[in-house]
């Protein structure tokens, strides 16, 4: 495996080993003996990388050590990427295959609302929902947990039309091919078809499509934290960057880091997409 | 009359897809628990609250709710805006926004057109070369950046370290057309890196197929120059794609420049949007919902229709 792992572009290593490092700080966060993450420095405030001893990146201008609070971001924004893109994704592969798989009515109910929700830009739907869902009036501001669910359930409404119609384009193109039909012709059920012939054929434009909205969903939590309606306090990479913003001027390390970090993860699941999707296109050569 | 047909059937049902999307907007804006009325004027009066859930229609159950913001909009009249003392017609917020953005989407439009183009075309004459491969890594990377990471970098080191563009603050263009462009050049900018990469990627992959062609080889053979054979015959049979997609990307721009008006301080459609949401004003963020949605799905129909009439094969293509 390692050997070949060895023999891939040098862009396929640069990718897996980012994201690797991304979801190994995000899992063994609680492990390591850092300093709290929120902790405030009494020496050192807005200083710049390598500047201070103890503070690799830097402190934030309110004196939060940055190392540590990327570390802890990185953990928030995988999880509200990959719990909205993974359930979002399942959602609408379930939709998408189904609608394609059964025709009829049933497909035209659902792409027609799947276009619907298309027809909002992403980042305003996500906007409306999170201002219904998580309803805090002033005076009494919905509780983090709250703010990071609602959050969550918002970008993974988001998510389910946009893998929903890539799920259905592509089992239309399978379920009309003459497995298919061979298969229904000795009396398959529906259910096993699905299962044996056209998930199995599906499931890589999902997957490479299933990275480029990593991708969305991480720019989506950046957008939204900028609005101010994001997850609040510094706790994703957004958020950081959120507060950055106001310090710009006089820590800008605050912000290049959060970016640096969203930018380069988007560009790694951005490459994986692409990757399964030029080997996709391969392989349907072939046949 | 096929043709007229098609582009009718395309109509229609471009126009449930909007009106259906605001449905579904105001269903979810009635789950909201609380009143939209107190909500938008959180310290009205009570008589003034009872006013304006008469002109909001929520005294019309959550059907009539829908309907009477439904059947104004047709008329022109896209409900109002509320504040502690004041009631603006949302349609006065229209007329001034939606110019501020569009001028925005069509500068990005143009730089981005203006680079990829030469861009592509020489990286696509030149496949497989240093060049090409160096370009088509840094493309790659460009258009996967997020625009609000672009903005806040350029903000960094063109506004605040040098200091030579302003930031915040937008000069209308028939004030004073310098200042409004120099305001406009680093929201344009962010935006049209991406944009600019991934045309370039687009028009490169196009080019190289027609570069393969016969007729192209027919061209070269009779002589005619390197430039004229890539400007007058390569660029015109392979720039279908780039141009749908661009059209595609203006209906998305209208919404995609949210973040970077707020950024920017700039007055269009996306800083409203967040605005009405941000003090809560259901019926105005309906309205540009509507009118966003409306965009988008104008640019859709009519990428397919035009197609349709340049090529009736496409018709099942996009299903």
């Amino acid at each position: 495996m390692f050997k070949k792992f060895m023999k891939k572009p040098i862009g396929f290593k640069l990718a897996s080993l980012w994201l690797f490092a991304v979801v190994f700080v995000s899992v063994t966060y609680d492990l390591f003996p850092y300093v709290q993450w929120d902790a405030i420095s009494d020496f050192s405030q807005g200083d710049g990388p390598f500047k201070v001893p103890g503070h690799i990146l830097g402190t934030s201008y309110d004196g939060m050590d940055m190392f540590t609070a990327t570390m802890h971001g990185a953990r928030m924004s995988t999880f509200v990427a990959v719990t909205s893109v993974f359930i979002g994704g399942g959602i609408g592969s379930l939709l998408g295959i189904s609608a394609a798989y059964y025709r009829g009515t049933y497909d035209k109910v659902m792409s027609s609302i799947f276009n619907m929700i298309l027809a909002i830009p992403n980042l305003v739907m996500s906007l409306a929902l999170i201002s219904v869902l998580a309803n805090g009036n002033s005076n009494q501001p919905a509780s983090d947990f709250r703010r990071v669910l609602v959050l969550t359930i918002s970008l993974t409404i988001v998510i389910i039309p946009i893998l929903g119609r890539i799920a259905r384009a592509s089992t239309l193109q399978w379920s009309s091919r003459e497995f298919v039909l061979a298969s229904k012709s000795i009396g398959t059920k529906n259910f096993e078809i699905i299962k044996r012939h056209i998930v199995p054929n599906v499931a890589p434009a999902i997957l490479a499509i299933g990275f480029f909205a990593i991708g969305v969903v991480m720019i989506a939590e950046g957008s939204l934290s900028i609005l101010g309606i994001g997850i609040p306090g510094g706790a994703s990479w957004g958020s950081l960057l959120a507060i950055g913003r106001a310090n710009l001027e006089y820590s800008p390390h605050e912000v290049y880091i959060p970016v640096a970090c969203i930018g380069l993860t988007v560009i790694s699941t951005n490459y994986f997409g692409d990757y399964i999707r030029a080997n996709l296109d391969k392989r349907e050569s072939k046949i | 009359m096929e043709t007229f047909k098609y582009i009718l059937q395309r109509v229609v049902i471009a126009l449930i897809v909007v009106s259906g999307a605001t449905f579904l907007l105001s269903l979810l804006i009635q789950l909201l628990p609380g009143d939209p009325a107190v909500m938008a004027v959180p310290n009205a009066m009570p008589e003034r609250v009872e006013l304006m859930r008469k002109d909001m229609g929520l005294d019309r159950g959550v059907l009539g709710f829908f309907w009477k913001w439904y059947t104004d909009m047709w008329q022109g009249n896209f409900g109002n805006q509320y504040s502690n003392n004041d009631t603006i017609s949302v349609t006065v917020l229209l007329k001034r926004a939606l110019p501020t953005t569009l001028l925005i989407i069509l500068y990005v439009q143009i730089v981005g057109l203006l680079v990829s183009v030469p861009l592509g075309l020489i990286s696509a004459y030149r496949e497989g070369s240093r060049f090409d491969r160096y370009l088509q890594t840094t493309l790659f990377a460009l258009s996967s950046i997020p625009s609000f990471a672009l903005a806040l970098i350029l903000v960094l080191f063109m506004a605040v370290r040098f200091d030579w563009f302003p930031v915040l603050g937008y000069v209308s263009p028939t004030e004073n057309f310098g200042e409004h462009l120099k305001g406009m050049v680093l929201p344009v900018l962010s935006l049209s890196v991406g944009i600019t990469a991934s045309y370039t990627r687009l028009l490169r992959t196009d080019v190289i197929a027609t570069l393969k062609d016969d007729y192209i080889m027919m061209a070269n053979s009779k002589g005619i120059s390197k430039s004229r054979v890539l400007w007058r015959h390569v660029l015109r049979a392979s720039s279908t794609t780039l141009l749908t997609s661009a059209a595609l990307n203006m209906g998305g721009l209208v919404g995609g420049t949210i973040i970077t008006e707020i950024l920017f301080n700039l007055p269009g459609l996306g800083y409203q949007i967040a605005f009405a949401i941000a003090s809560r004003q259901v019926i105005s963020l309906m309205s540009f919902i509507a009118v966003t949605a409306a965009f988008y799905v104008f640019f859709n129909t009519m990428v397919d229709v035009i197609a349709n009439i340049v090529d009736p094969r496409t018709k099942e293509r996009r299903v």
